[in-house]
């Protein structure tokens, strides 16, 4: 691990659900770091408790154990993520933002997405009026969305122009922490690497960090420093992405990377 | 040419135009699709590609009679098993529709009910369609969710669509399209959301059912590594247009339209790892006013006077006034 401080730290993270037929245990004692501006991938077969890592990073859903803590320039402390409420956690927010799997999920349907876009600026108290609208049309614009598509409502746009704006609008409050649940995979491979290296740059310019889900093990090649790798709802493996990817050692990992070379 | 070639396609698009009213812009109608043609045979796997807005999905839902309003079907012809569906009346339709043709959406969200458990959703077709009583529908239902990956138990059928995950989900909603043994499938992006482990399980799962029943299957992605698994030919879509048609080996050996070629190159693994993607520069633009001429020339490397002016039709292959040569250029 690098020696750089952490933006994030989680600690024994375990979440369990229940449903009709039984509990399912999608999180066990889970615990890493994060440093600043470090790209940390996130990869597992379907239903191995990606998402709800993901889920409990974004304050989404409460863990039944473990512990979350974040450690954003802004606020100038470590903050008890996990186990903020209400405004204080509204507030902090702004630290840390989601881009989903599904864009049309993210968006409100009654509001043109330029809307998505502007409403974080505001509410975190960046801009406001004239200002918060340019500076929403230069983020669509930084994505690749020319302002008439921008003004449409989400249900008019393709599903790839819906996931920009949703990159736009989480870019927008300035956040320290982006956390990405195969954020490309609505997307082209055009737009794809656009956006990938649109990130890159972002992560690297304003010491941004990224914890991104994919399941596209050459994107993880291209974006990630380091991996971790989930089955049944435990870290099995994690390290550097060389190691990982081109020396897995966990059978689940080594089973992924031989079917990803098809 | 073989005996395939020679009968009648089961799905044949020939021209299709699909707009939709823009009130904001200028010329007031979004040209989405606009002229688009192929041919998917029996048991034939063509994969459809194009980035994000190129008409992709706009064309699957003009296949299954799902245009609604701002949008128009304004022109062309869909011929299903040597049926014209265009102005097939919605009763009609209905019955076409789940049952012949069907429909993976891109979004899983909006094939699925929020309030029906997966069992209610999955044996509702079956006993519709084709007559099955609920315990047929279920052991059906519960098999083919095996086939797609889920392990034997049985309490899927129990769970609710937010009970699942991204990838279960996006499974529950191919196993709903492919229940009834539809003779088309149009699978939209029907991987995005999967390991490469069930990559490959659906791969599989699909190319038996082209190679054992005759499916014919429209391979929607912009994913050229999965398709060239699955597909044997393949047509690129660039705003709203074919811009090349052709064998898939030979489309990714050797693209003709410099387009086709920015998209394949756009793939991580066709770059050095940690440098950055080629990515291509800009976007298609609006449908409300795609360029003149040539429509991807203002993004184009080679492109001169004649390109900015002139159309060019589709050509053995490949709309272009200046196609690369076999080996690139
Ligand atoms: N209901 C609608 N009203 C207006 N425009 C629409 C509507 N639905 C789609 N469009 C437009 O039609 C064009 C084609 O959209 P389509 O969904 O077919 O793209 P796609 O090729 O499937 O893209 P993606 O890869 O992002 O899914 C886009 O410009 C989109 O904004
Ligand atoms: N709300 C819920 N209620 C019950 N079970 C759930 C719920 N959400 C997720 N699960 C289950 O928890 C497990 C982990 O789900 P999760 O969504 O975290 O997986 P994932 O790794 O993101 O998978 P995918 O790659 O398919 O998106 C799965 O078995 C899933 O079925
Ligand atoms: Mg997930
Ligand atoms: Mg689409």
């Amino acid at each position: 691990m690098s020696s750089r401080e952490p933006i994030l730290v989680v600690e024994g993270l375990a979440k369990t659900y229940r449903t009709a037929a039984g509990p399912v245990e999608a999180l066990r004692d889970v615990s890493f770091e994060l440093a600043r501006g470090e790209r940390l991938a996130v990869v597992g077969e379907s239903g191995s408790g990606k998402s709800t890592l993901v889920r409990a990073l974004l304050a989404l859903v409460r863990p039944d154990a473990g512990r979350v803590r974040l450690s954003p320039r802004g606020a100038g402390r470590m903050l008890e993520w996990s186990s903020l409420a209400g405004r204080e956690l509204a507030r902090a927010r702004r630290y840390v933002q989601p881009v989903f799997q599904d864009p049309m999920a993210s968006l409100n349907p009654r509001r043109p997405v330029i809307a998505a876009v502007e409403e974080p600026l505001v509410v975190h108290g960046l801009a406001r009026g004239d200002a918060a609208r340019a500076r929403a049309i230069a983020l669509c614009a930084e994505v690749g969305l020319e302002p008439a598509t921008a003004a449409r409502f989400p249900h008019e746009l393709s599903l790839g122009q819906a996931q920009r704006a949703c990159l736009a609008r989480a870019l927008a409050s300035e956040p320290e922490l982006l956390v990405l649940d195969e954020p490309t995979s609505a997307l082209d491979v055009g737009l794809q690497a656009q956006i990938v290296n649109l990130l890159f740059a972002s992560a690297r310019a304003r010491e941004l960090a990224l914890l991104f889900v994919s399941h596209d093990l050459d994107l993880v090649g291209h974006v990630a420093e380091r991996v971790l790798v989930l089955e049944r709802g435990r870290i099995v493996e994690a390290g550097a992405v060389e190691q990982v990817l081109d020396a897995p050692r966990h059978e689940h990992t080594r089973a992924l990377v031989r079917a990803w070379q098809l | 040419m073989n005996a395939r070639e020679l009968r009648t396609p089961l799905l044949a698009v020939r021209d299709l135009a699909v707009h939709f009213d823009a009130p904001h812009s200028a010329s007031g109608v979004a040209r989405a699709v606009d002229g688009v043609g192929f041919e998917v045979g029996e048991g034939e796997v063509l994969a459809l590609f194009g980035e994000s807005g190129s008409g992709k999905s706009v064309t699957a839902r003009a296949i299954l009679g799902l245009v609604e309003r701002p949008g128009r079907l304004v022109a062309g012809s869909i011929r299903f098993a040597g049926r014209e569906l265009v102005g097939l009346a919605e009763s009609d339709y209905r019955r076409v529709r789940g049952r012949e043709i069907a429909l993976v959406f891109q979004d899983p969200a909006a094939a699925l009910n929020p309030v029906l458990t997966l069992g209610e959703q999955l044996c509702e077709a079956p006993r519709a369609h084709l007559g099955l009583t609920a315990a047929a529908a279920r052991e059906r239902a519960t098999a083919l969710l095996g086939e797609l990956g889920f392990d034997g138990d049985s309490g899927w059928l129990a769970r609710f669509p937010h009970q699942l995950s991204g990838g279960q989900r996006q499974r529950a909603a191919l196993a709903q399209a492919l229940l009834c043994e539809p003779k088309l499938v149009l699978a939209d992006e029907p991987t995005t959301a999967l390991d490469p482990t069930l990559v490959a399980t659906v791969v599989e799962l699909l190319r038996r059912r082209a190679s054992e029943r005759g499916t014919g299957v429209l391979w929607i992605t912009h994913d050229l590594r999965v398709a060239r698994s699955i597909a044997s030919r393949a047509v690129v879509l660039y705003a709203g247009r074919v811009v090349e048609t052709g064998p898939l080996a030979e489309l990714s050996r050797s693209p003709r339209h410099p387009y086709t070629r920015a998209l394949f190159d756009a793939r991580p693994s066709a770059t050095r790892r940690g440098s950055p993607l080629l990515a291509p520069q800009g976007s298609a633009g609006d449908p409300s006013a795609w360029p003149s001429g040539c429509r991807f020339h203002p993004r184009c490397p080679f492109a001169d006077a004649a390109c900015a002016a002139i159309e060019p039709a589709l050509a053995r292959g490949v709309a272009c006034h200046h196609p690369l040569a076999e080996a690139g250029r």
